[in-house]
């Protein structure tokens, strides 16, 4: 497979996952803020830290709003936050590689890409908003179901998972970090009053059905950090990605170097117990995974996406 | 109220579908029952379904303007053309024997110049038509074949007679469209098919890859194609990457392949190095290696037409083809048939004069009012004059020009195209029409079926090409 092309797949899969865990995000969230009382007052800007796009949307908006801040996430198609930008970027990505892709893969990114540019605008108003999302979702389950039934299990596939997984571990790091930073700011002691933010954090990553069967129903903080960072079962938690990644990495026979890395932070993870942290440490330690997730990036980039004529 | 298809005004022109006094053609009889079924807001409701599936499917091209590239969903009309398999049949064996001919002259150019030798050809006319590559002198391509894809353009007049207006044998394009206009026309016509055999068209992807494995220069095992598009904004883009799908090769640009010191061609894969065995280019062949032809190129490779000189990758079309894409070459392809084959062409070309020889040009200056007159290197209906549409002022341009560099121009007279009922405002109208069938050689020579029609979208236009307002419509060679 050609360098370029091995990059433009990568991008692609890290495309399409973000574009998804936004949508999540954002199903997630909007259903917290209808569920918080109106006295409180909903914030949205929380959203907007998450993806660390606070300086893209104050070049842009004044206030964060309910309106602003989603129309900032789903349609506002100059900044790299938003579910337009990502969906124009798959696209462009499969037009690029179309002859290494499945052939319906091409006829879903565009359908999907039809979707988002006429449906879209509507999904800023909250009676429309969750249709949109839910046939976004399901579009892009629909592609990456295709890519998994019929790609070869070759250089194709390994790429797109790679980026698949970067791009996902990197998403789960900033959602729970975001529970990390809301205890933090109204204390430990005051967690159990606000239950539904951790329901609805362990929606945003798909993980409540999986949740409930290996630990129960009853959330508690410790355990939610403990399953979404280090479950190695859970094909959405950390540790998951990282194996995933350690496992690409090695069908294409990347350099030690590489391996090393990806298994450094794998080996974190296992270790990881909640407990044994407080907040501003528990804050620290995401924000490490973060910076091994951007040193993992860019040996990918060097070891396989520049131009080599050896 | 009239349903459409009893609305639709015979013309003076020979009408696809319809004969002189207004009744379908033999062939089109059961498609003319099926479209009288079809009032104007249903058959409306099928060009809708018709252009959402292409956005869907992401059928596109791109048309460069000052604002930037815009990309264009594909314009298609949904009333097929349809052909009678025997009178294709005609059609197809000329064309098949023209390639055969142009072909042989290009070998015979760069090799023999027995043509030359018999004053046949003017020697002078080869070597000045601009296609004409000393770089080639000598070279035997596998099968003595240099053009592997030859895109054909054909009309009609009339009389209903085919007539070749161009052969295209640089890098034509246009064969994905003639594909997915089939796939569109049986998702949002179905029913058409319940009635005819037609000849499929989706096995070209196929032909075309067996064409090239058929030149390649390592025989052990499946040899390595490759697509080799000038990138992603070239306005053919949708087809190359059309094509590299559906041969299962590698779509490359320039800058994927270099050259080692052993004259071979690599692709850069993620593993390293691959040897490259075929090249389908898609980049014009100026531009295909700049230690030999523009310097500045930067879609090609250097060193590749060392590697392809000894013979360690074939290239397709092979560079030094488009010196019988001339439109002056053009007129002596009767004889080429004549020369080299000892054959009588089975199909004509539209009688042309050469403004090189004295009395043709004197009477192409005497009537350029009735004549369309065209530089003999240009292609993409760039550059000409059609003569009962231009203002006298274009007149004597043109005149200016002719007189200035007769070589440059040729003139033919202007054709009474053919036309088709094609969905317009207010029901169906009769619009111009052209042909481009596909011609492949290598081992073999194939003719597509039928190919891609075409159509001016404009009352009265003979203008066809899809950047200037054309459209295109799906064809049908029917049993």
């Amino acid at each position: 497979m050609l360098s370029r092309v091995a990059e433009r797949l990568y991008w692609m899969a890290r495309y399409l996952e973000r574009a998804e865990d936004t949508a999540r995000l954002v199903r997630a969230y909007s259903h917290l803020m209808f569920d918080i009382p109106r006295s409180v007052g909903a914030d949205w800007s929380v959203l907007v830290e998450i993806l660390d796009a606070e300086d893209a949307f104050q070049q842009r908006y004044k206030n964060p709003t309910e309106r602003n801040t989603v129309k900032f996430l789903l349609v506002d198609g100059d900044s790299p936050s938003s579910i337009s930008h990502s969906i124009a970027w798959a696209r462009e990505n499969v037009r690029t590689t179309r002859d290494v892709l499945p052939g319906p893969t091409w006829e879903l990114m565009n359908e999907l890409g039809l979707l988002v540019e006429d449906r879209a605008m509507y999904a800023v108003k909250r009676e429309h908003r969750f249709e949109f999302l839910e046939s976004l979702i399901a579009k892009i389950q629909q592609l990456n179901g295709l890519i998994a039934s019929t790609v070869l299990r070759d250089h194709s596939l390994w790429f797109l998972q790679l980026g698949q997984m970067i791009e996902r571990a990197d998403m789960t790091s900033r959602v729970i970090d975001v529970g990390d930073a809301v205890i933090i700011e109204r204390g430990r002691e005051q967690l159990t009053e606000i239950p539904t933010l951790w329901a609805n954090l362990l929606t945003s990553l798909s993980a409540t059905s999986a949740y409930r069967r290996k630990i129960g129903p009853t959330l508690e903080a410790n355990q939610v950090f403990d399953f979404i960072l280090s479950d190695a079962q859970f094909p959405r938690s950390m540790l998951y990605c990282f194996n995933q990644i350690e496992e690409m990495v090695g069908h294409l026979r990347g350099p030690a170097g590489l391996m090393r890395l990806t298994r450094a932070s794998a080996t974190k993870l296992v270790r990881f117990e909640a407990e044994e942290f407080d907040l501003p440490q528990l804050h620290q330690f995401i924000l490490d995974l973060q910076e091994d997730i951007a040193e993992i990036n860019d040996a990918i980039v060097d070891t396989w996406f520049v131009a080599r004529s050896d | 109220m009239k349903n459409l298809w009893d609305r639709y005004a015979v013309t003076d022109f020979y009408d696809e579908l319809t004969t002189a006094t207004g009744s379908p053609r033999r062939a089109a009889r059961k498609l003319v029952s099926r479209l009288r079924r079809f009032s104007l807001p249903e058959i409306r409701a099928r060009q809708a379904a018709a252009e959402l599936s292409i956005r869907e499917m992401g059928i596109s091209f791109t048309v460069y303007s000052q604002a930037g590239n815009i990309d264009r969903a594909w314009p298609f009309d949904i009333i097929p053309r349809v052909i009678p398999a025997k009178e294709w049949e005609k059609v197809s064996a000329g064309l098949s024997q023209r390639m055969r001919a142009l072909n042989a002259f290009i070998h015979d150019v760069y090799n023999e110049k027995g043509i030359l030798e018999a004053g046949i050809v003017p020697e002078a006319l080869v070597v000045k038509s601009g296609g004409y590559r000393p770089e080639c002198e000598g070279m035997e391509p596998a099968h003595d074949t240099w053009a592997h894809i030859c895109g054909t353009d054909l009309v009609r007049d009339a009389d209903g007679t085919f007539y070749v207006l161009e052969d295209n044998l640089r890098i034509p394009s246009g064969v994905s469209y003639m594909v997915e206009n089939r796939q569109i026309t049986k998702r949002v016509l179905p029913e058409l098919f319940l009635d005819y055999s037609i000849h499929p068209v989706d096995d070209y992807p196929t032909m075309l890859y067996s064409t090239l494995e058929s030149i390649s220069p390592n025989r052990s095992g499946r040899p390595c194609v490759v697509v080799l598009t000038p990138g992603i904004y070239n306005s053919a883009y949708f087809e190359h990457a059309f094509l590299a799908q559906g041969m299962g090769a590698e779509l490359v640009e320039g800058p994927d392949l270099y050259v080692d010191e052993k004259d071979r061609v690599f692709m850069r894969t993620v593993d390293g190095p691959r040897q490259v065995d075929v090249i389908y280019r898609r980049v014009d062949e100026l531009f295909l290696d700049p230690e030999v032809f523009r310097k500045d190129s930067v879609l090609g490779v250097p060193g590749l037409m060392r590697a392809w000189r000894n013979g360690n990758v074939a290239i397709a079309n092979a560079p030094g083809s488009g010196v019988a894409d001339n439109k002056a070459i053009y007129a002596y392809v009767p004889d080429m048939v004549r020369f080299y084959l000892d054959e009588e062409p089975l199909i004509d070309n539209v009688h042309t004069y050469l403004c090189s020889r004295k009395e043709e040009r004197e009477y192409v200056l005497d009537h350029l009012s009735e004549l369309v007159v065209k530089p003999t290197n240009e292609s993409g209906g760039y550059g000409l004059m059609v003569g009962p549409k231009a203002t006298p002022a274009e007149h004597r341009k043109f005149a200016r020009l002719i007189r200035k560099d007769p070589n440059n121009y040729i003139a033919q007279p202007t054709l009474a195209l053919s036309t088709a009922p094609t969905l317009c405002e207010d029901g169906l109208g009769a619009r111009h029409l052209d042909l481009r069938p596909f011609v492949l050689q290598g081992a073999g020579n194939w003719v597509t079926p039928g190919g891609l029609t075409r159509v001016a979208l404009k009352e009265g236009s003979l203008v066809v090409n899809s950047s200037q307002g054309g459209g295109s419509k799906d064809t049908w060679v029917v049993d």
